[in-house]
């Protein structure tokens, strides 16, 4: 006999229904889950570190002493290159430039700094690096060290240069990896940008980065 | 009389279902580790040296090329843990096994740039490489002491100094100069394309085994580096974090 006050149970189908439903919903909430905590694709090649990338002191272009770590909770862009490189470093430059002026409009351009470590420093006095960057940005910020000093840096950030010797007018090239290296607000090693990196998906990982 | 229990579906149901759901599913890809990936420990040293064959051979040159570094030099006798044989026998294997479509290296580096010239190590190369055909290439690398100093102990952390016990006594310097052994501890680093050590061994009995199947999960690695699978691979390294 049937309690006047109880619930009609649903029928079988309706139950099925509910279930059916209740595991759609659980896809779909797990779908959306993935696509909204995928992790962040980098334009870069991710390094994972667990030692902070090595301190360094330099004398930057304007003749004071410089050292990496003063950047601590910025993102430092570190590049090697030369004021007399004819292509390489200057394209590299300018998608650097670019990245940093994404930044600007962003309102955002005092969280980075991109340091250039000389791989030439028989011909890069302090005025020569200074008038190469001012074509670019005057917040590019050129290093200066003695041959040691700089072939141990680079070394340590897997750069390799070299002098050739060329028949050009400005006398002798210097071949060098073209990366660029970034250095994260903590002091680690991140990212490495391959030469031809754009200027939008550097200024992209940095902001990322930034924010997480 | 007992009554009995019905189940009742409610959203909050389901909303317990979901949080289970994530949790095993975090636990079991950490756990399980579907995709298995090798760290990204550091960044391999730059460097510019010459091969036993007087040839220039820069840390550029591999690029591109999933690369083992080993590090001994020519003298290396007795008690000193030369590892160029296990290179040899990894040769081989990689040869035979390793997946196609992938450049392969293997360098040595001399721990020992003052006696090791580029032909010295030529000497010291031919028995290793007198039957070779293979396509994996292998270069016995040499340069300035200083140079090597900051590639082999600043870039890949290796510990090596002339073993003090072992220089001779009672003789004329110019024999102290050149007879003397290097003290060091056996190492093989795996380096990928990108210049980013992958894997290191600090042991003299690596097996091959062990490298292959590093190999293996690289090369797996680098063939799904795009799209959903390479997010997958991304998700994996999350699991592999340090700092």
């Amino acid at each position: 006999m049937t309690n006047a006050t109880e619930k009609p149970k649903a029928s079988l189908p309706k139950r099925i229904l509910t279930v059916a439903l209740g595991i759609a919903a659980v896809i779909g909430v797990l779908f959306i889950a993935l696509i909204a905590f995928k992790p962040y694709a980098f334009h870069g090649a991710v390094l994972q570190s667990p030692k902070p990338a090595q301190d360094f002191t330099l004398i930057n272009h304007y003749g004071q002493e410089t050292k990496l770590s003063d950047y601590q909770g910025k993102v430092v862009l570190l590049y090697f290159g030369y004021a007399a490189c004819p292509d390489v470093c200057p394209a590299t430059l300018a998608e650097v430039k670019q990245a940093t002026d994404i930044l600007k409009e962003q309102g955002r351009d005092d969280e980075m700094q991109f340091l250039m470590i000389t791989v030439d420093p028989e011909r890069d006095t302090a005025e020569r690096i200074a008038e190469f960057l001012a074509h670019f940005d005057l917040s590019f910020i050129g290093l200066i060290g003695s041959e040691e000093e700089v072939a141990q840096i680079a070394t340590q950030y897997g750069i390799f240069y070299q002098k050739q010797e060329s028949s050009s007018a400005m006398g002798y090239l210097v071949d060098h990896t073209a990366t660029v290296m970034l250095v994260d607000p903590d002091g680690y090693s991140r990212l490495i940008f391959p030469y031809g990196a754009q200027g939008e998906d550097i200024a992209e990982d940095i902001i990322y980065i930034l924010d997480h | 009389m007992s009554e009995k229990k019905t189940f009742k579906f409610s959203w909050l149901h389901l909303f317990y279902a979901f949080i289970a759901l994530v949790v095993v599913s975090v636990v079991s890809f950490a756990v399980f580790q579907p995709v298995k990936v090798l760290p990204r420990i550091s960044l391999a040293p730059g460097y510019a040296f010459l091969n036993q064959n007087n040839e220039s051979r820069t840390s550029e040159d591999y690029r591109g090329k999933l690369t083992l570094y080993n590090f001994t030099y020519a003298n290396c006798d007795g008690d000193c843990p030369d590892t160029t044989e296990k290179m040899q026998e990894i040769r081989g294997e990689i040869e035979k096994s390793a997946p196609a479509g992938i450049d392969y290296a293997l360098v040595t580096v001399t721990l020992d740039p003052e006696r090791d010239t580029p032909e010295k190590l030529g000497l010291f190369a031919a028995p290793y490489l007198s039957t070779d055909n293979s396509t994996v290439s292998w270069d016995f690398i040499t340069g300035a002491p200083l140079r090597v100093r900051y590639m082999v102990g600043g870039g890949f952390n290796l510990f090596y100094e002339r073993d003090p016990s072992e220089e001779s006594e009672g003789q004329a310097s110019s024999d102290q100069e050149s007879d003397y052994e290097i003290k060091f501890f056996p190492l093989f680093v795996l380096v990928d394309g990108w210049g980013i050590i992958r894997a290191e061994y600090p042991t003299a009995n690596l097996t091959v085994e062990e490298v292959l199947d590093d190999i293996n999960y690289l090369t797996v690695e680098i063939n799904n580096s795009e799209g959903a699978a390479g997010l997958a691979y991304e998700a994996a390294h999350l699991f592999r974090c340090y700092p």
